[in-house]
């Protein structure tokens, strides 16, 4: 995030000034996203260009502000999740935890938000919703009850779960590659909280829906006679990719002491999987093996975050990023725990609104700014956990807060049950705040008192 | 060589207010997996398939988010969930079920337009007029008929209808 040299030497276009055409070009980027009217890959990839075009950066600068480690990092999960998926393992463990409560509706929606979450700790939310979305989806249809109840939860718990951990959700990925902060460090601060907010939430749950969660004994005995064992399409690939991605979280842990950034270790990981489900193929059949791989990577998704570093290299390097992070220590007084809580809150509110991942990209550089004052790294580590907090909690605050909330409503749109707007920010904004305020005394407690 | 040169006749029409049930019983007796449907004043309103039927026979999750699924055998179903989605789908308005975003080719039309149509995968094109009233319907069939007039399509129509027969009686024997 930071590898741009600032420096005044740059020609901008038309002698502009840089901190204004900067802002301007931030701006007009963010305010597009918002409107959702032009895919985000193509709106990013154009407020980069024009950063680089008007002068603000050189091209060699706009590279240098692409985070390779995040875009590493990305590539190799989606690659090893992608492979992975196609054993048939995560479908298997949705529907033998709907079987252990024997199939009482209630009981599955808390299975499946349980494994929901922790699915979205170790793989990404997006990858876990529609993973366990549409079993959820053909569970509800099986036992005809309720399906909103089941898809509110999915938002909610994968959002939670993505919280625990360096690679749970995009915010902590772009968090971790710019501070250095290790797996280790995200899942012992991270992980207890959002263990603690699981289990608020729960019996929320239950309060919530518990009436209209009730099934007959006949279409419950349609649930129990699914066969588990039967999703697993291939057990032996099974075995290898969860072995590959268990040695991958491994690495992630390990890798800090021998200074192995956790986008070496992903895609070390994917190369390594690759090679085992190739190892027995021939010429040809490797490359149709590995294009299909490859095609699962969401590459727009990658432009997209390669876009969105340019535009924040640019602002960061006019300045403006250290402006606004003065302004902020300033309104806290530079009072460390102030300026926690009011990065909490900030980052909760604007991630309910907007996309949690430009709003992380652009916060990462003004927190930066603000170690001096603040008094160094360590004192800077509760602000990085508390932009973590309300980047990931926030996108519980309103079906477009987080990218996974947008899947599982379109999911659920195609299956014939459409979530509206005002349903879920009924239910997800109060849940949201609750959540927030538990991780404010939790800051408090654990860092300040 | 035009479509008019070729087309099939509509000998009796399906219409989209009929209830499914209709249609299926059409397509088993005809042995036919796709037929143009029409509204109740001759124009044209889509095309009835075999896998939009089957489609509707499916869960509705599967069928709705089917990407989502690379094997469903751990439904583990049994006969009288899929006989119970089968009623429920005879009952419901073959309107319901039809694509009606599909490609129609005119009387004049160039029968290779109507070849590309099929090769990419629309096997059968309806043949409509200006007003979009149905008047016939292209094949892979009917354009080897048209092509090879040795081939008499009221020939065949007979054979098929006695092989039907054939098969009815082994049917009450057995």
């Amino acid at each position: 995030m930071s590898g741009i040299e600032h420096s005044t030497e740059q020609m901008v276009i038309f002698g502009l000034d840089p901190l204004w055409l900067s802002t301007v070009i931030l701006i007009l980027s963010y305010g597009v996203l918002l409107t959702e009217r032009f895919n985000r890959t193509v709106v990013a990839l154009l407020g980069g260009g024009l950063v680089v075009l008007s002068g603000l950066i050189s091209q060699s600068q706009a590279f240098a502000a692409i985070d390779m480690n995040t875009i590493a990092l990305l590539t190799g999960m989606m690659i090893i999740v992608s492979i992975t998926r196609t054993s048939g393992v995560f479908e298997f463990v949705a529907i033998w935890s709907a079987k252990q409560v024997n199939a009482d509706p209630l009981g599955i929606m808390i299975m499946l938000s349980l494994v929901t979450a922790l699915f979205s700790a170790f793989l990404d939310n997006l990858t876990t919703v529609l993973l366990v979305v549409p079993i959820a989806l053909l569970i509800v249809e099986k036992l005809e009850v309720s399906p909103y109840p089941f898809l509110i939860s999915q938002i909610l718990a994968s959002n939670i779960g993505g919280t625990a951990t360096l690679i749970g959700d995009p915010p902590n990925i772009l968090i971790g590659s710019a501070t250095g902060l290790t797996f280790l460090q995200f899942i012992t601060n991270l992980g207890p909280l959002a263990l603690l907010i699981l289990i608020v939430m729960i019996p929320i749950f239950v309060l919530l829906w518990r009436k209209e969660l009730v099934a007959s004994d006949e279409k419950r005995a349609s649930i129990m006679r699914f066969r588990e064992a039967d999703s697993i399409r291939d057990k032996w690939l099974m075995i290898a990719s969860l072995m590959v991605l268990s040695l991958v979280i491994f690495g992630f842990i390990v890798g800090e002491h021998y200074d192995i950034r956790p986008g070496t270790t992903a895609m070390f990981g994917a190369a390594m999987l690759l090679l085992i489900v190739t190892f027995n193929l021939n010429s040809s059949e490797q490359s149709k093996q590995v294009h299909t791989a490859l095609t699962e990577v969401e590459w727009p998704a990658l432009m997209f975050f390669a876009g969105l570093f340019i535009i924040v290299g640019g602002v960061e390097h006019a300045g403006l990023l250290n402006i606004l992070g003065a302004s902020l220590l300033e309104i806290t007084d530079g009072d460390p725990a102030t300026t926690a809580y009011a990065t909490l809150w900030l980052s909760a509110l604007a991630s309910s609104a907007v996309d949690n991942i430009p709003f992380v990209a652009t916060m990462i550089p003004m927190v930066e700014s603000m170690e001096g004052a603040l008094g160094g790294a360590d004192a800077l580590q509760p602000i990085w956990w508390s932009l973590a907090l309300g980047a990931c909690l926030g996108g519980n605050g309103s079906l477009v807060g987080a990218a996974a909330n947008v899947v599982v409503s379109g999911l659920g749109e195609r299956a014939g049950h459409p979530i509206s707007f005002v349903q879920f920010f009924k239910i997800g904004f109060p849940l949201m705040l609750l959540s927030i305020i538990i991780a404010n005394i939790y800051v408090y407690l654990r860092y300040y008192s | 060589m035009d479509c008019k040169s070729v087309m099939a006749p509509i000998k009796k029409a399906l219409y989209a207010d009929e209830l499914a049930g209709v249609a299926i019983d059409f397509m088993v007796e005809k042995h036919m997996g796709l037929v143009p449907v029409t509204n109740r004043d001759g124009t044209f309103a889509g095309l009835i398939s075999g896998s939009c039927l089957m489609a509707m026979m499916l869960p509705r999750t599967l069928s709705a988010i089917s990407g989502s699924f690379h094997n469903t055998s751990f439904l583990n179903e049994n006969a009288s969930e899929m006989e119970e989605r089968f009623s429920v789908l005879r009952e419901r308005t073959v309107g319901e079920m039809l694509d009606s975003q599909v490609q129609v080719a005119h009387p004049e039309t160039p029968l290779i337009d109507a070849l590309m149509m099929i090769k990419d995968q629309q096997n059968v094109v309806p043949v409509v007029d200006e007003q979009n009233v149905l008047l016939g319907a292209i094949s892979f069939f009917s354009v080897l008929y048209g092509l090879n007039k040795e081939v008499d399509r009221e020939q065949v129509e007979r054979m098929k209808a006695a092989e039907r027969r054939e098969r009815e009686t082994e049917k009450e024997q057995h």
